[in-house]
């Protein structure tokens, strides 16, 4: 490799900088999907939003219990603390200064005290006066002063408000505790991908598996089980892709042979008309196809979804001008030969076009995975045994509207197929797009 | 297939004896049909109306009388009578083929196919395992015997695995079904014309040399052959449908009604404006005539010119669409075109980024409309989120009193067109960049060398060279773009939770959506669809003229 200037150098550190942020920008919404589905629902409506899934740590108490963990500072040292008691009633002392005048729960409190140990020790005694403040909105409020002992010293304070704090201890060490509200501590948090979401979704046991082959033992074995399931939609749009894919590549590999090789009269003019229909958007044809299927008596049913779709003008198009840069010596031989035209075809045209074919393959793939519009008309939204992915995450996403893990599993499920097969057939796509756009 | 050539002169004239009286049965089948369709109520044949009845039963009627023509032409040993006679007896078989299976419920097992999966769900795992086999021999030498081996082995789990559900899926109860369908006289009959009509367009096709058949016409019936399965999906799937849209836009066919014509009407509400000029202090509403609505007004003073539209809701469904494409176009051309730029420098890593940023277009729109959604909410969403951050950040540093705009990226009315189209751009700019790469690398390497010779410097090449030669690139995706902009569909119906929809994401195929099928006013959404239609059309007819004339020779 020959020798970069800095100048050069600093060039190509700008266009990496610049093409990775760009990536980041492409992935960002794939990883927000991957990382809400191993969240667990408590952890989705984290404020601020996280990207890794989190979960709260856990002791086993005493009792055999499980308590969720803490995190205080105590006396600047941090410490994990898990939550004893729940809701015990806490006088918050104020000074007559400190008290808010427009809400008294909003006083600059001085110190809060647990009320009934506070009043059975002696650290609150209640002097038995009172102020009467005069409140933001000219009424009257009289408040309790007690006499509270801090640090062994006695300070006249004014009872702002009464309460409720939880209380939380070290287990390790019962006599440090400290009492705060539950709904603003800190919880005590690790990093923890859960599969349990695609359990749910789709009635599997990742769990067991993940053990069988990592050997790490899954921390939560009881997953949630919903009626909404994907699985019956997964396997019903593989059918149909499947069946869609097949059924593409047969009649384009025919209709692309004869439009490229054989010699008719109307050839020409049907192919001129074949060409056109790609123009015709399917906006037209949504209506009437519609009108067909239920003359037909296929609405609701799985067979609309795929035998309409096996005929493309597309894939015969994109065949033929493959068989035709084919030259015609290969043929001639094998037909004077006495080769019959099926021979021909696929003894010698399918194996020389088979980057073409895994082309059309991958786009009519892509094109009946995705395919949203037709399965909406067509299979109704109380028939979920024929429902589609696509279907079956809009139900999902109406269904379960305040628990997003689930529904970006659901959108995981759907859209990490077509990526995967990205992924292992990159070249045939790149070559499909690319000659797509030379063509025109 | 030429050894058939010295056949028997008996067998061929049976042959022809049986097909003539074939085509006598065909002709009288055809003709009743066709007339019980055109007798039929309305309501009976799909409520589709008249003329449709009249349409189909007169096609069955011709295809009758061009199957008497051909019998004759066959009958005086003419070729060409041969040849129609095959062709209909083929549509005739194939066609019955599809009835039959239909009527056994061949279709319907595809719904029991999946029961089968979903009960032996465990069986599925052996595909992969046979895919698996199939890559490892792939890795072995071309034609070598593991490779062989492996692929037989991979073909054999399998298929034997499809077998196994296909068995466990209760075939003896498959069986009886298809037995007991018999009691009915039409499984009888079509089973009879398979078996009739397949054997004659066989027998037909044999005996071509004796009735003197050229090379080429030997030719010309494979072709069709081949092409068959492409012409009868072509005709039922396409061209009848689209036949049949343009008839149902011109009646007023709803669910429940018979339809009847109503000529341009749908056209005309659909298209109606009214141009009002009134003082300008006057509530626009007021001056239109009764069934307008005001789309908008223009200030002439003291006056000013209202426009109403009858149809209110398409003309904003149009709008949207338009600022739709207005909007995505330089939205995902233009990084599109800096990406294609800076990815087509020759450095390593390349196919990595193109690969990255090809990503989203391969997603289901649906899905990833959802994980929009929630990236766009507006509590604990990343946008706002940012967004946020950045203001809090700002104000702490430089004391700004800047205020947090929470933006309602999905209610919002004058966000709600951004928030699609962002979401849109981040999926088709992958796209748009592979096809700008394809552009960028067919530029000859020649002109840079010849600007270079010249003293032009990079940004002088840039302008001289790339941007001219990759014209006609720009000008394909932006076209694309637009085509694929103005059928938008998924984007907001995923995106947006509520219905209806904010009228500001309404698009127009979203509207036809809307009054065909949650209206079920076929006819009146048919005519919308004719309206998108011309106006799609007339985008990709600038396109083929653009490239016919010669705006892409450079």
């Amino acid at each position: 490799m020959r020798e970069l200037t800095p100048v050069q150098l600093v060039l190509r550190a700008l266009i990496y900088v610049v093409l990775t942020a760009f990536a980041l920008f492409m992935l960002f919404p794939f990883l927000y999907m991957l990382s809400k589905s191993f969240k667990i629902s408590s952890d989705v409506f984290h404020y601020p939003p996280r990207l890794l899934p989190y979960s709260q740590e856990e002791v086993t108490t005493s009792d055999g219990e499980q308590a969720p963990l803490y995190r205080f500072v105590i006396e600047g040292q941090e410490r994990q603390l898990l939550l004893a008691d729940e809701k015990l009633p806490h006088l918050f002392f104020s000074t007559e200064e400190g008290i808010n005048r427009d809400n008294p729960r909003d006083s600059s409190v001085v110190l809060a005290m647990p009320r009934d140990e506070a009043l059975d020790t002696g650290l609150a005694v209640a002097t038995g006066e009172t102020v009467t403040i005069k409140m933001s909105d000219e009424s009257e409020e009289t408040f309790d002063v007690y006499d509270v002992t801090i640090a062994g010293q006695s300070q006249r304070l004014v009872e702002a408000y009464r309460g409720s704090l939880d209380k939380f201890v070290d287990p390790e060490n019962p006599d440090i505790f400290i009492y705060a509200n539950e709904r603003l501590a800190e919880k005590s948090e690790y990093v923890d991908f859960r599969v349990c979401n695609y359990n749910t979704l789709l009635g599997t046991d990742l769990n067991r598996l993940l053990n069988q082959f990592t050997g790490v033992t899954p921390n939560d074995t009881d997953c949630p089980t919903q009626t909404l399931k994907l699985d019956r939609a997964l396997i019903n749009t593989t059918l149909v892709t499947v069946l869609v894919v097949a059924g593409q590549l047969v009649t384009s590999i025919f209709g692309g042979y004869a439009f490229s090789r054989v010699q008719f009269t109307g050839r020409n003019t049907l192919f001129v008309l074949y060409l056109g229909s790609i123009m015709i958007p399917f906006v037209v044809l949504i209506i009437p196809m519609y009108r067909l299927m239920v003359v037909l008596d296929w609405q609701n049913r799985i067979v609309s979804l795929i035998l309409p779709w096996i005929f493309t003008a597309y894939g015969t198009f994109l065949l033929r001008q493959f068989f035709v840069s084919i030259p015609k010596e290969i043929e001639e031989a094998a037909l004077l030969d006495g080769a019959s035209r099926l021979r021909i075809l696929w003894g010698i045209f399918v194996p020389l076009s088979k980057p073409a074919i895994a082309t059309l393959a991958i786009f009519s793939f892509l094109y009946a995975w995705n395919s949203f519009l037709w399965p909406l008309l067509i299979i109704g939204e109380g028939n979920e045994r024929n429902h589609v992915l696509t279907l079956a995450l809009i139900r999902l996403s109406n269904a379960y509207a305040d628990q997003p893990n689930l529904v970006l599993t659901g959108a995981a499920v759907a859209i990490l197929p077509p990526i995967i097969v990205f992924i292992l057939a990159q070249r045939y796509f790149i070559e499909g797009v690319t000659s797509s756009g030379v063509k025109g | 297939m030429l050894s058939q050539n010295n056949a028997p002169n008996q067998t061929t004239q049976m042959a022809i004896w049986a097909s003539l009286v074939a085509g006598a049965v065909l002709i009288a089948a055809l003709i009743y049909t066709g007339l019980t369709i055109i007798g039929l109520d309305v309501e009976n044949f799909g409520n589709l109306g008249k003329p449709v009845q009249f349409f189909v039963g007169g096609l069955l009627i011709a295809i009758a009388g061009l199957i008497g023509f051909a019998a004759w032409r066959l009958w005086q040993k003419r070729t060409s009578g041969r040849f129609i006679l095959m062709s209909v007896y083929f549509v005739v078989f194939v066609l019955s083929i599809a009835i039959l299976l239909s009527v056994w419920g061949v279709y319907d097992s595809l719904e029991i196919f999946v029961d089968t999966i979903i009960r032996n769900s465990g069986l599925i795992i052996l595909f992969p395992i046979a895919y698996a086999i199939y890559w490892l021999g792939g890795r072995f030498r071309e034609g070598s015997a593991a490779q062989t081996r492996l692929t037989q082995v991979a073909a054999f789990i399998a298929m034997g695995t499809l077998v196994l559900l296909i068995v466990l899926g209760d075939v003896l109860g498959a069986i009886n079904g298809i037995l007991s369908t018999y009691s009915q006289p039409a499984t009888w009959l079509l089973t009879i014309a398979i078996a009739v009509f397949g054997v004659l367009s066989y027998l037909l096709l044999m005996m071509g040399d004796e009735l003197g058949q050229t090379p080429e016409q030997r030719e010309a019936w494979q072709g069709w052959i081949m092409l068959s399965p492409n012409i009868i999906g072509f005709m039922l799937f396409f061209a009848g449908p689209l036949l049949l849209s343009f008839y149902l836009s011109f009646t007023n066919s709803t669910v429940g009604k018979v339809p009847e014509v109503v000529f341009f009407q749908n056209y005309a509400d659909v298209l109606a404006l009214e141009f009002q000029t009134m003082p300008a202090d006057v509530n626009p509403q007021s001056g239109l005539s009764f069934g307008y609505q005001p789309l908008g007004s223009i200030s002439l003073g003291a006056n000013q010119l209202v426009i109403g539209a009858k149809d209110y809701l398409f003309w904003i469904s149009l709008r949207n669409t338009i600022l739709f494409c207005l909007l995505l176009v330089p939205m995902s051309v233009i990084p599109a075109l800096v990406l294609s730029i800076v990815l087509n420098a020759k450095i390593p890593g390349v196919k990595f980024f193109r690969a990255i940023y090809f990503l989203p277009s391969v997603a289901a729109v649906v899905g990833t409309a959802l994980i929009w959604r929630w990236l766009y909410d507006p509590t604990i969403g990343y946008f706002n989120y940012i967004i946020t951050s950045v203001v809090t950040w700002l104000n702490t540093t430089f004391g700004t009193s800047l205020q947090d705009p929470a933006i309602e990226w999905l209610t919002g009315p004058g966000v709600v067109m951004f928030s699609m189209v962002f979401l849109s751009a981040w999926q088709v700019v992958g796209y748009n960049t592979v096809l700008f790469l394809a552009g960028l690398q067919g530029i000859p390497g020649e002109l840079y060398e010849a600007a270079m010779i010249d003293g032009a410097n990079r940004w002088r090449q840039f302008l001289n060279v790339t941007l001219p030669m990759l014209a006609p690139t720009t000008f394909f995706v932006m076209i694309t773009t637009v085509v694929t902009g103005l059928q938008v569909f998924n984007e907001p119906y995923a995106l947006f939770p509520s219905r209806p929809l904010p009228i500001n994401a309404t698009t127009g195929v979203f509207y036809l959506y809307d009054r065909g099928f949650a209206r079920f006013e076929f006819g009146y959404a048919s005519s919308i669809a004719w309206v998108l239609f011309a106006i799609i059309f007339m985008i990709t007819l600038l396109q083929f003229r653009l490239q016919r004339s010669g705006a892409y020779d450079t």
